[in-house]
């Protein structure tokens, strides 16, 4: 399992990240999650909606209801332009982190048993 | 499988969510949707319903976090809009139920909210009164547009005996200071007169008028006095004028116009209506009813009018509005010495027109004069007052408090915060003071003619529903409501819900020893207020039959105000009315006792040998006035016809007056000489002192002169208890001897007793207030002692069963109570001791503070405080033990 603080860290650029793709809902973000990581990542449900709710507060992503014909009435959620400039920002902070940390464990990491 | 339902399951953790403000319906719809989509995945999974329910609720995070994360988010900037109107809707409702609660709680309890309500608009209505009367002693003189340049200049006199400060200046004063100084604008000078009028065409209807004046002209330009016709600058120009007030004029001419009309003064002078003026607003220290012009009576070439040594003129001046007041004063030496030629002058001293009634102590004051110290302890007492209804209040709410526990224990759990209930409870008790404060300007307003009388004061109702008052008092009545709930609030809000709802502490008592303090804090204002009361009615009791040193009962005053004609006849007229059966004695004199007072410098011989300087009390009598007046001597012998020298050149002297000069013996001073006015003589007689003056006062130096020519009064000594018979037989005798003059008469005795007029409204106004504060305290205590009967009915139901008797648990319940009236009678004393001997020590003659007026008041307050005690207790003993111990 991935830490708390670490998993806590990357629910933002996550869910920019897969809103980049296209609109979607609070479940499906969840699950799309799971399965990049392989089930490593566990958001509770607790954290995600507020969180949803606390970006599009900052303007970061709207919502809006989409009305099934078949099926359950869903808020969507999509980036705003804000929204895709600040998923540049995290990209960056991410990749520079990111290639800082491979110069220190050299070209081919071999990461160490779990 | 078959018990759960999901639908069910979900519903359920819908409304423990929706209960919480900070979930919007969409919100719970998302959160909901998104339960719904995970347990559809893990029952295609295989998971049974109920499994994937448990384990979407626990994906959800831990307990409360959801709700926190969604509170931290709402207050955003974009949804704070939404929640504002959420919030003050919320509050709304929340006040709607504030309301309807406290409703019902008073409803509920009819008899606390009555104690609580009476006591408090009692109290309230009581400051209330207070306040104005306290507003109305201060307003004395305001009201003049000039009132803070208008000064009067008054006379500190340096006598041997030291300074004797005069309200009254000399005549020339007034216009020397006029023409002599660029900063004052203007003077006006009053002299009061007694007027014998008469309407022109009527002469034989005279009236004897004591409320009249000279004055200079510049009156009605100087002070605010309404003119109503008539010019202000002209109606006292002339002499000969005179301005009537609006009750005179009626007097006088009815409804027909008083203007230009012609009336006839003294018998002998027309004088003609120049002007009408509304009658004075009661705040005026020096009153008139009607004004005649100076120079009626004096003008500018009189001897007097230069004399720079009597003082009978009440002086005004009207300073500009750039004027210096200390630059003037400092110039006031030079200007005296320059216009006495005397090196060591007496000083002029300018006081402002507003302080002339409370704060000023001279001789010849223009009226009677307001009593500071009187407004300090009745401000004191309508405080104590507030105090103790306040203390009603908090203490009924906060022993009350454990009945409302279990409601605090019910909001709470609900998830009232702290605040929302102090808020609560002190909205509740502001509403309570609102109520009470309307109340007490109802009962104000209704009691306002009883306090007319109790303090003398001509209060209207226009006074109390001034606009700047009303929004004063509800203003205090919601400060009030705070500092009362206050405590309360504290006490209430700080139950912890189980403990409360659990029953596990049915009863905490909170408080206890608080509400005791406070209740010996009234018991013993309560007492001190009493013992205040008993003091002064004991003090006036001793004034009014101390034995004055002369005889004022049956004795039967005429003020004739040295008229000439009587003067001139005043040997018929004694003889003719000394003959009449009733009629012991008679007697002609310059001053009576309690009169105004006549005061001039004379020296005697002291036990040095030397010329002693004093200025002395003068009083010119005929030989029978000893007799008369039962004037006992101490030393020599009376006036007698036998001494040719006794009627130009003997003096009696007082005892006060021998013992400035230090003989060893009174009888020393016989046959000593003295000078006066020119004249010589020499000491005959010393008479025991007597009480010229009310017993505040010290017995003054006085001098006895036989000079029957300045006779203003005529005192007869009647021996008959047929007083119409008498006084009609007098009157046709006056009539016939004295045909111009009505037979005004007094008698002297009252008019002593007029003189404590303040010390009885005092009196009277301490009492009052004595036994509304010891009331109130009382139905706190009634209250309390209910509150107890029924908090304990449980144990006095067992202790009855197992055969306690009804005098042992009234016992039980009165102790406690009176106990605390022990103790605040312990508290009391010191200070009502101090207080008391503090006011008694204003009066030069005063009675030695007995200890029982102490033990009075405590026993009264216990006496009552055990008659509301028993009350309550014999009821709750009485009852049947049966019906409290049914329900457990």
């Amino acid at each position: 399992m991935i830490s708390k603080a670490l998993v806590a860290a990357s629910l933002k650029p996550f869910i920019l990240s897969i809103l980049a793709d296209g609109e979607s809902y609070g479940y499906e973000i969840i699950q799309r999650v799971h399965d990049l990581t392989g089930g490593q990542v566990q958001w509770t449900t607790g954290t995600l909606y507020p969180l949803l709710h606390s970006l599009e507060n900052k303007n970061l992503l709207e919502s809006f209801w989409r009305e099934a014909d078949a099926g359950p009435r869903r808020k969507y959620y999509r980036l705003t332009a804000k929204g895709y400039k600040a998923l540049a920002t995290e990209k960056q902070q991410w990749l520079s982190i990111h290639e800082a940390l491979l110069k220190l464990w050299g070209p081919s990491p071999t990461l160490s048993p779990a | 499988m078959s018990s759960f339902n999901l639908n069910t399951a979900l519903a359920t953790w819908r409304r423990s969510l929706s209960t919480n403000r900070t979930f919007s319906n969409d919100d719970l719809d998302e959160l909901e949707q998104h339960l719904r989509d995970q347990i559809a995945a893990l029952v295609r999974n295989g998971a049974t319903e109920k499994a994937a329910f448990e384990q979407a609720m626990a994906t959800m995070g831990e307990y409360g976090s959801v709700e926190r994360e969604y509170e931290k988010v709402y207050w955003g900037k974009r949804r704070r809009r939404h929640q504002l109107t959420d919030e003050l809707r919320w509050r709304l409702s929340m006040l709607k139920n504030y309301l309807i609660v406290a409703l019902r709680n008073l409803r509920k309890h009819k008899g606390y909210s009555l104690i609580n309500i009476t006591g408090l608009s009692v109290g309230l209505a009581a400051c209330i009164l207070i306040l104005l009367y306290v507003q109305d002693e201060r307003s004395y003189d305001r009201f003049h547009e000039n009132a803070d340049r208008l000064y009067r200049v008054a006379v500190d006199l340096n006598t041997p005996s030291g300074i004797r400060p005069l309200a009254q200046a000399a005549p020339p004063t007034g216009p020397a200071l006029a023409n002599d100084f660029p900063e004052i604008e203007g003077f006006t000078r009053f002299t009061r007169t007694t007027a014998l009028l008469a309407r022109a065409d009527q002469p034989d209807v005279r009236f004897h008028e004591s409320a009249a004046a000279y004055a200079d002209s510049s009156v009605f330009e100087h002070f605010s006095f309404a003119l109503l016709q008539g010019n202000p600058h002209e109606v006292l120009r002339a002499p000969n004028s005179i301005v009537l007030s609006e009750t005179m004029a009626r007097k006088y001419f009815g409804d027909a116009d008083p203007m230009g009309q012609e009336l006839t003064l003294n018998t002998r002078t027309p004088v003609t209506v120049t002007g009408i003026m509304a009658d004075l607003p009661s705040n005026v220290h020096y009153r008139f009813e009607m004004l005649l012009s100076m120079e009626t009576a004096y003008t500018a070439d009189d001897e007097v009018a230069h004399d720079w040594g009597a003082f009978f003129f009440h002086t005004y001046v009207l300073l500009s509005p750039t004027a210096d007041l200390g630059a003037v004063q400092a110039k006031l030496h030079d200007f005296m010495v320059r216009h006495t030629g005397n090196d060591d002058p007496y000083t002029l001293v300018l006081e402002p027109l507003p302080d002339l009634y409370l704060h000023t102590s001279r001789l010849g004051q223009a009226g009677p004069q307001g009593s500071p110290r009187s407004l300090y302890l009745f401000s004191v007492i309508a405080v104590f007052i507030l105090v103790i209804a306040c203390i009603n209040f908090m203490n009924l709410a906060t022993a009350r408090s454990m009945v409302r526990a279990k409601e605090v224990g019910v909001r709470k759990a609900i998830g009232a915060q702290r605040r929302q209930l102090t808020l609560q409870f002190l909205g509740e008790s502001v509403l309570l003071a609102v109520i009470a404060m309307t109340l007490a300007v109802v009962i104000a307003q209704l009691s306002l003619p009883l306090f007319r009388w109790l303090s003398g004061k001509a209060l209207s109702e226009v006074t109390l529903l001034q606009p700047m008052l009303l929004p004063l008092l509800f203003g205090g009545a919601v400060v009030i409501g705070l500092l009362a709930g206050g405590y309360p609030a504290l006490v209430l809000t700080r139950f912890r819900p189980v403990a409360v709802l659990t029953g596990s502490s049915s009863a905490p008592e909170q408080g206890g020893r608080l509400r005791k303090g406070l209740v010996v804090f009234q018991f013993a204002t309560s007492i001190v207020l009493l013992a205040g009361a008993t003091v002064v009615f004991t003090q006036l009791d001793f004034m009014r039959t101390q034995d004055l040193g002369f005889e004022k009962d049956q004795m039967l005053v005429i003020n004739f105000n040295r008229d000439a004609e009587v003067v001139a006849n005043q040997n018929a007229i004694k003889q003719t009315l000394v003959q009449r059966p009733a009629v012991e004695a008679a007697t002609f004199s310059s001053r009576i006792p309690n009169g105004a007072n006549m005061s001039a410098g004379m020296q005697v011989e002291n036990a040095d040998g030397e010329m002693h300087g004093a200025v002395l009390y003068q009083y010119f009598v005929d030989f029978d006035f000893l007799n008369s007046y039962a004037l006992n001597l101490a030393a020599g012998r009376g006036f007698s016809n036998a001494f040719a020298t006794d009627s130009s050149a003997a003096v009696i002297l007082n005892e006060a007056a021998v013992r400035q000069l230090g003989y060893a013996d009174v009888s020393d001073v016989i046959g000593k000489p003295y000078a006066m006015w020119g004249a010589t003589g020499t000491v005959i007689g010393v008479a025991r002192d007597f009480h010229v003056q009310t017993l505040r006062e010290d017995v003054h130096p006085l001098a006895l002169h036989i000079d029957p020519s300045s006779a203003r009064y005529l005192s007869l000594k009647i021996t008959t208890n047929d007083w119409p018979g008498v006084l009609d037989d007098l009157e046709a005798q006056w009539t016939t001897l004295v045909p111009h003059r009505p037979f005004d008469y007094q008698f002297l005795d009252e008019a002593f007793e007029a003189q404590y007029q303040a010390e009885e409204r005092f009196g009277r106004v301490f009492t009052t207030f004595a036994a509304l504060a010891i009331g109130i305290a009382c139905l706190g205590l009634l209250g309390l002692i209910a509150f107890m009967a029924h908090q304990r009915r449980k144990e006095i139901g067992v202790r009855k069963v197992l055969g306690a008797s009804v005098p042992s648990i009234v016992a039980l319940l009165a102790k406690d109570f009176l106990w605390l009236v022990g103790i605040a009678f312990v508290v009391a004393t010191p200070v009502a001791y101090v207080g008391m001997q503090r006011w008694l020590d204003d009066f030069a003659y005063h009675i030695n503070l007995p200890l029982w007026v102490f033990v009075l008041a405590g026993g009264l307050a216990l006496g009552i405080a055990l008659l509301t005690i028993s009350y309550q207790s014999i009821k709750a003993a009485l009852a049947d033990p049966v019906k409290s111990l049914r329900y457990e």
